[in-house]
Order: structure tokens, then C-alpha cells, then sequence
């Protein structure tokens, strides 16, 4: 299919292919973003404050 | 495929939510499998989750001393957000699931949007700057800075969390004072709405709809359209629960990708379907050329 028929075909936003690699791009971005977050612990934190009881959340606290 | 979805949301609730000896003993989960978070809006607090919350969790970094990038949770929309984006409110959100159900009790006529739809679909995106952002950043409980969407606003917290525990353990149904009465204001408001009004909370006020609705339009899950097979019979807008027309579905934010266009089209000119026709063409074309 050539680059005018794809166009043509016309997905919504006037006719724009939706994405095309834009999807692997922040896949990638969202390993190496999730990457760094484990070596600086932060998976440490979420499951410190998801075993306790998050008063917050409960409308207590 | 409505069957199928509902199927889908109600086996990934049991199975993110299925920690039974929680509801039985008013308990929660502690153990290691809540270092990673469920795609969709469960809170942590409910005594079957076996993960954590994504918004939860990422609040629980913004709540911490100073102000430190929340790496870990930038990533985890990324990762989730572009492969599936609303995909996940659609088919793997329990309050979606929640909503959809009361959706479906035949009781009032049923609308697809609330009054001045226009202006009020912005509302996500104030929660998510204002009470994830902001409010988690500068209010304080306290010394300690507080999770200021789950504290004031969200009604998964309640319903999955706040509701069984209470009914299973006494002492905290002691406690329960103001706060909690305004939770559950708010979260019986919001479910009465959703009889009337298709998913009001993920329309209106859901900030991990507004994240995961930035990354639909370029998610690897797609609604495609095919423009020139459409007979322009409108039969996807009026099926669609949201009410997008054709050309808007597959870019737009509000689009959960339920399939229900897809499914009603009598031509079959959209389709949910993977975004990776780029990637199939180019390598047609090497084949044509070799």
C-alpha cells in the first residue's frame, strides 16, 4: 500500500494513521522509566504503603 | 464481544481481587506480589486485592519527603498506556465493571453523556493536576503529606476497600466519622448516576482514564477505520456507550475500546485490532522488492 492510499484510508484526526511506531517508542520509554524507578527502591515504597491499611482510602484517616 | 468483555471484567476482578481469607478476617494481602500494581482502578485497601493500585501507588511516591520523580509509576503508564491505553477501562477496570452492571438495571431512561458533556469532560484532568499532582504534593495531614484523591475523592477506595472492611472488622467500623461519610456520598451519588448515565466517574473524574486516554492514540490495541468502506450509517455512533462518531474513535481519550462499534457495523469497516499495519506493510514491500 503506498504512502497516499494509507491517507486515504483516513483514520480519525484527518485521515492520520494512528501511531505507527509511537506505541514501541513509549513502551521503550516506560522500560527504562520503570527500570530506574526499581533501582532507586521506589517498588519498596509502593508495597510499603500497600500492606497497610490505607486509612486514607477507607475514609478513616 | 459485550459478553465476552464482561466476562473478561469480571474474571480479571476475581482474579486481581481473590484473596479470600481478606474479606473473611477484614484483612489485607501482605505479601510480595504488591510490589507491582493491577492496571486499573483497585484499590489496595480491599481485602481480596493481591496487587497494588496504580494511583495509589502513585501517590505513595509523591508522598515522599521533597519532591522526587516517580520513576517507577512514569513507567509503568508508559509501558501499560501505550500498549493498551483505554483498552483497560473498557475490560480490565473493577469500578468500570461496577459501572457498567448498574448500566445495565433497566431503570430510567438511560443517557450516553451528562449536560455540558463538553465542558464536564475535562474534570479528569483537574483531579488528576489537582488532587493526584498537586494535592499530593502540598497537603499535609499533619507532618506527613496525605494521597489527596484516594483521602477525598475516589470511590473505588470505598466501595472495594472501605465497605468490606468495615462490615468484617469492628474496630475500624468504630472510627468511621465525617470523612467517610462524605466518601460514601460520594461514591453512592456516583453509582446511582452510572444507572442513568453511562460510567459517569470514568467520563468525568477518573485520573488514570485521563492518563491512559493520552496514550490512545497511538496504543498498540486500536479501533480502526476504514474510511472508504463506510456507508457513513451512523450505526457505530449510535451503539457506541460514549457516542463518537467514526472519525473520532480511534484518536479520541474518551474512547474505552469496548468494540461495540465495531461489533454493530454492518459493513464491518472498523475493527479493534493491533496497530501494527506499519510494520506489516514495510515488510510486504521488502518482500515485493526482493
Amino acid at each position: 500500500m503506498s504512502v497516499g492510499n494509507r491517507k486515504e484510508r483516513g483514520h480519525a484526526g484527518g485521515g492520520r494513521h494512528p501511531g505507527g511506531y509511537g506505541w514501541l517508542l513509549g513502551l521503550l520509554a516506560g522500560t527504562a522509566f520503570f527500570g530506574i524507578g526499581m533501582a532507586r527502591g521506589e517498588l519498596q515504597t509502593i508495597w510499603q504503603k500497600a500492606v497497610m491499611i490505607c486509612m486514607e482510602c477507607i475514609g478513616i484517616g | 464481544m459485550n459478553k465476552i468483555r464482561t466476562a473478561v471484567q469480571i474474571v480479571f476482578t476475581i482474579f486481581t481481587n481473590g484473596y479470600a481469607y481478606g474479606f473473611l478476617h477484614g484483612k489485607i494481602y501482605q505479601g510480595n506480589l504488591k510490589h507491582a500494581c493491577v492496571p486499573g482502578l483497585n484499590c489496595y485497601s480491599c481485602p481480596g486485592a493481591v496487587a497494588s493500585c496504580p494511583l495509589g501507588a502513585l501517590q505513595a511516591l509523591l508522598n515522599r519527603r521533597g519532591f522526587q520523580v516517580p520513576f517507577a509509576m512514569l513507567g509503568f503508564f508508559f509501558v501499560f498506556g501505550s500498549v493498551f491505553g483505554r483498552f483497560i477501562c473498557g475490560w480490565l477496570c473493577p469500578f468500570g465493571l461496577v459501572q457498567d452492571l448498574l448500566h445495565r438495571i433497566p431503570l430510567f431512561r438511560k443517557r450516553k453523556r451528562l449536560p455540558f458533556h463538553h465542558v464536564l469532560k475535562y474534570g479528569k484532568y483537574v483531579v488528576l493536576i489537582g488532587l493526584v499532582g498537586i494535592g499530593s504534593l502540598f497537603l499535609f495531614g499533619g507532618f506527613a503529606k496525605v494521597p489527596a484523591f484516594c483521602k477525598y475523592l475516589c470511590p473505588s477506595g470505598t466501595f472495594f476497600g472501605a465497605l468490606p472492611l468495615m462490615v468484617s472488622n469492628e474496630a475500624l467500623r468504630g472510627q468511621a466519622g465525617g470523612l467517610f461519610f462524605w466518601k460514601l456520598g460520594v461514591l453512592l451519588l456516583l453509582l446511582l448516576l452510572s444507572v442513568k448515565v453511562y460510567r459517569p466517574f470514568c467520563q468525568y473524574l477518573c485520573p488514570l482514564g485521563a492518563i491512559y486516554g493520552w496514550f490512545n492514540r497511538f496504543s498498540l490495541v486500536q479501533v480502526r477505520w476504514e474510511k472508504e468502506r463506510c456507508t457513513s450509517c451512523m450505526a457505530c455512533q449510535r451503539a457506541c456507550p460514549v457516542d463518537l462518531a467514526p472519525e473520532e474513535i480511534s484518536r479520541s481519550p474518551e474512547c474505552i475500546r469496548c468494540g461495540k462499534c465495531a461489533a454493530a457495523c454492518p459493513v464491518k469497516c472498523l475493527h479493534l485490532a493491533p496497530n501494527i499495519e506499519k510494520t506489516r506493510n514495510k515488510k510486504e514491500r521488502k518482500r515485493k522488492w526482493t
